[in-house]
């Protein structure tokens, strides 16, 4: 294994484990808000007990969440110091935006809010659970305007003299259509995941407590955790329509500025002139070629219409990209190398479709509860208890792929050229990694 | 490499501990509204606890 493949494994290692944290924080943050909002409109004691019950696991996860994402920051200096001089005029920014979000506001109201409950009035410890969630989403809009801009630079141009890419407007960097695609897309599936967790809890709980059939019990379920069943159940539907529909414009955006992710999410290797299937169904090897894939059940035209709106929409295969990216970036890198400019198919593939998989058990647990709990009911049903507690796995799992996909889609870039004028802001990832030998720590 | 996985191992297993125990105590079966305007108003009757 050379240096290259240790830093990708370890920045790798690093940000799935960092996002099994930040989605639920994301999320748990305004339903907290929306709990204790509920208190101080209704004063019913319910919502309090559901605030500080979800309020302490939001506080858990919060720190957790902090002490993972710090390790990534000196990643960049450590392994990637070529990819952070490259792109550090760009990210200076942001970065530093969202560090006086996340680090500043985010955690300031989150000390007044923890520790202000006897001492300021309700209106504005309320207001302060709400900075929080303002400052959480906020901190999670700058670090994605940094990934967007590796997914689709804009606003900058490359010094050839120094070698670095440059930023000539910020205005351009924030107002990337990639970025807002990206932050309903990422907003929306943390609510999800969240929604979820917040149902599943509040379900195995009611389910718990219906089954003891005792009044007390009873009655804790039906004013405390049904409400919170019911509110995760709202929060799921919205969300998974906002997943649903800023998925959608992600893919044809993809599609626009990195064709060779969306052949690579189908697999793609053959020429689609009369439009491309969407496979539901595949079995292969996991290496990377287009030998490995023999699709079961596909839907004709789909990827088409995913990408252009049309099942006819012709959609370029790998090995084409391959052939036009060679033309214009060159087939060899500095070493002489040949460049291989497809993804690992494989990863590509499955993990689109892993992302996807995993995200309808919140589906299936949102429609569950919401029919266990109509008309006033309390369920003891130990399948929706069940189903509860594999959900809360499922929506994770849906965001690690989906970003494992996303990030995995761009090999092999890590800045990936922007077709509509800014090609020469780019950087192959091979070219961003340190220049130390592996067990060493200073260049070669 | 190694270090850094038992590092991150170690967080693993003591978020999902805390996260496993907040969750099996459940929400409070008593709450009561801290907040200022909710305490009696007889503080002219409470003792100084700092005075000069």
């Amino acid at each position: 294994m050379d240096v290259l493949d240790l830093a990708r494994w370890q920045f790798a290692i690093t940000t799935v484990y960092h996002f099994i944290f930040v989605p639920l924080t994301i999320g748990l943050g305004p339903i907290v808000a929306i709990m204790q909002t509920a208190w101080v409109i209704t004063k019913k004691d319910r919502w309090l007990k559901l605030t500080k019950f979800f309020g302490k696991l939001f506080l858990i996860n919060f720190a957790i969440g902090v002490v993972t994402g710090i390790v990534q920051e000196f990643q960049f200096g450590m392994t990637w110091s070529a990819y952070s001089r490259f792109v550090g005029d760009v990210f200076g920014a942001p970065l530093a935006m969202e560090a006086l979000a996340a680090f500043f506001v985010e955690s300031t109201f989150l000390g007044l809010w923890i520790f202000g409950w006897d001492k300021l009035n309700k209106k504005l410890h309320l207001a302060m659970i709400w900075l929080v969630a303002i400052s959480t989403n906020l901190s999670a809009f700058f670090i994605l305007a940094a990934n967007s801009w590796m997914q689709h630079p804009v606003g900058t141009t490359y010094n050839p003299e120094t070698g670095r890419a440059e930023m000539t407007s910020i205005g351009d960097v924030l107002g990337n259509s990639t970025l807002w695609a990206a932050f309903p897309h990422t907003v929306t599936a943390s609510f999800l995941t969240a929604g979820t967790v917040v149902t599943a809890i509040a379900t195995w709980w009611m389910v718990r407590l219906a089954r003891t059939k005792k009044a007390d019990d009873l009655e804790k379920a039906r004013n405390v955790y049904r409400p919170a069943v019911r509110l995760g159940v709202l929060v799921m539907v919205v969300a998974g329509a906002g997943v649903i529909y800023s998925g959608d414009v992600q893919g044809q955006l993809m599609f626009q500025q990195q064709p060779m992710k969306m052949a690579s999410a189908e697999a793609l290797c053959e020429p689609s002139p009369n439009g491309a299937a969407f496979s539901i169904l595949s079995i292969g090897d996991l290496n990377n070629d287009c030998e490995g894939v023999t699709r079961l059940i596909s839907i004709p035209g789909a990827t088409s219409f995913l990408a252009d709106r049309s099942f006819t929409a012709p959609i370029k295969s790998v090995p084409e990209l391959q052939a036009e990216y060679e033309q214009k970036f060159g087939d060899t890198d500095a070493d002489g190398h040949p460049i291989d400019y497809s993804p690992n198919l494989a990863l590509t593939y499955w993990s689109f479709r892993l992302m996807i998989g995993w995200a309808a058990f919140s589906l299936a647990l949102a429609v569950f509860a919401f029919w266990a709990t109509r008309k006033g009911r309390v369920s003891d049903s130990l399948w929706l208890s069940r189903l509860g507690l594999v959900s809360l796995a499922t929506p994770f799992l849906a965001c690690s792929f989906g970003w494992i996909f996303t990030e995995a889609g761009r090999q092999p870039w890590v800045v990936a050229p922007n077709p509509t004028g800014l090609d020469d802001v780019r950087l192959l990832t091979a070219r961003g990694v340190s220049d130390i030998s592996p067990g060493s720590c200073s260049p070669r | 490499m190694i270090a850094f996985t038992v590092v991150y191992g170690v967080l693993a297993v003591v978020w999902y501990r805390l996260m496993h125990r907040y969750t099996i105590e459940g929400a409070p079966d008593e709450v009561h509204d801290d907040s200022p305007e909710a305490r009696s108003d007889d503080d002219a009757d409470r003792p100084l606890s700092f005075a000069y």
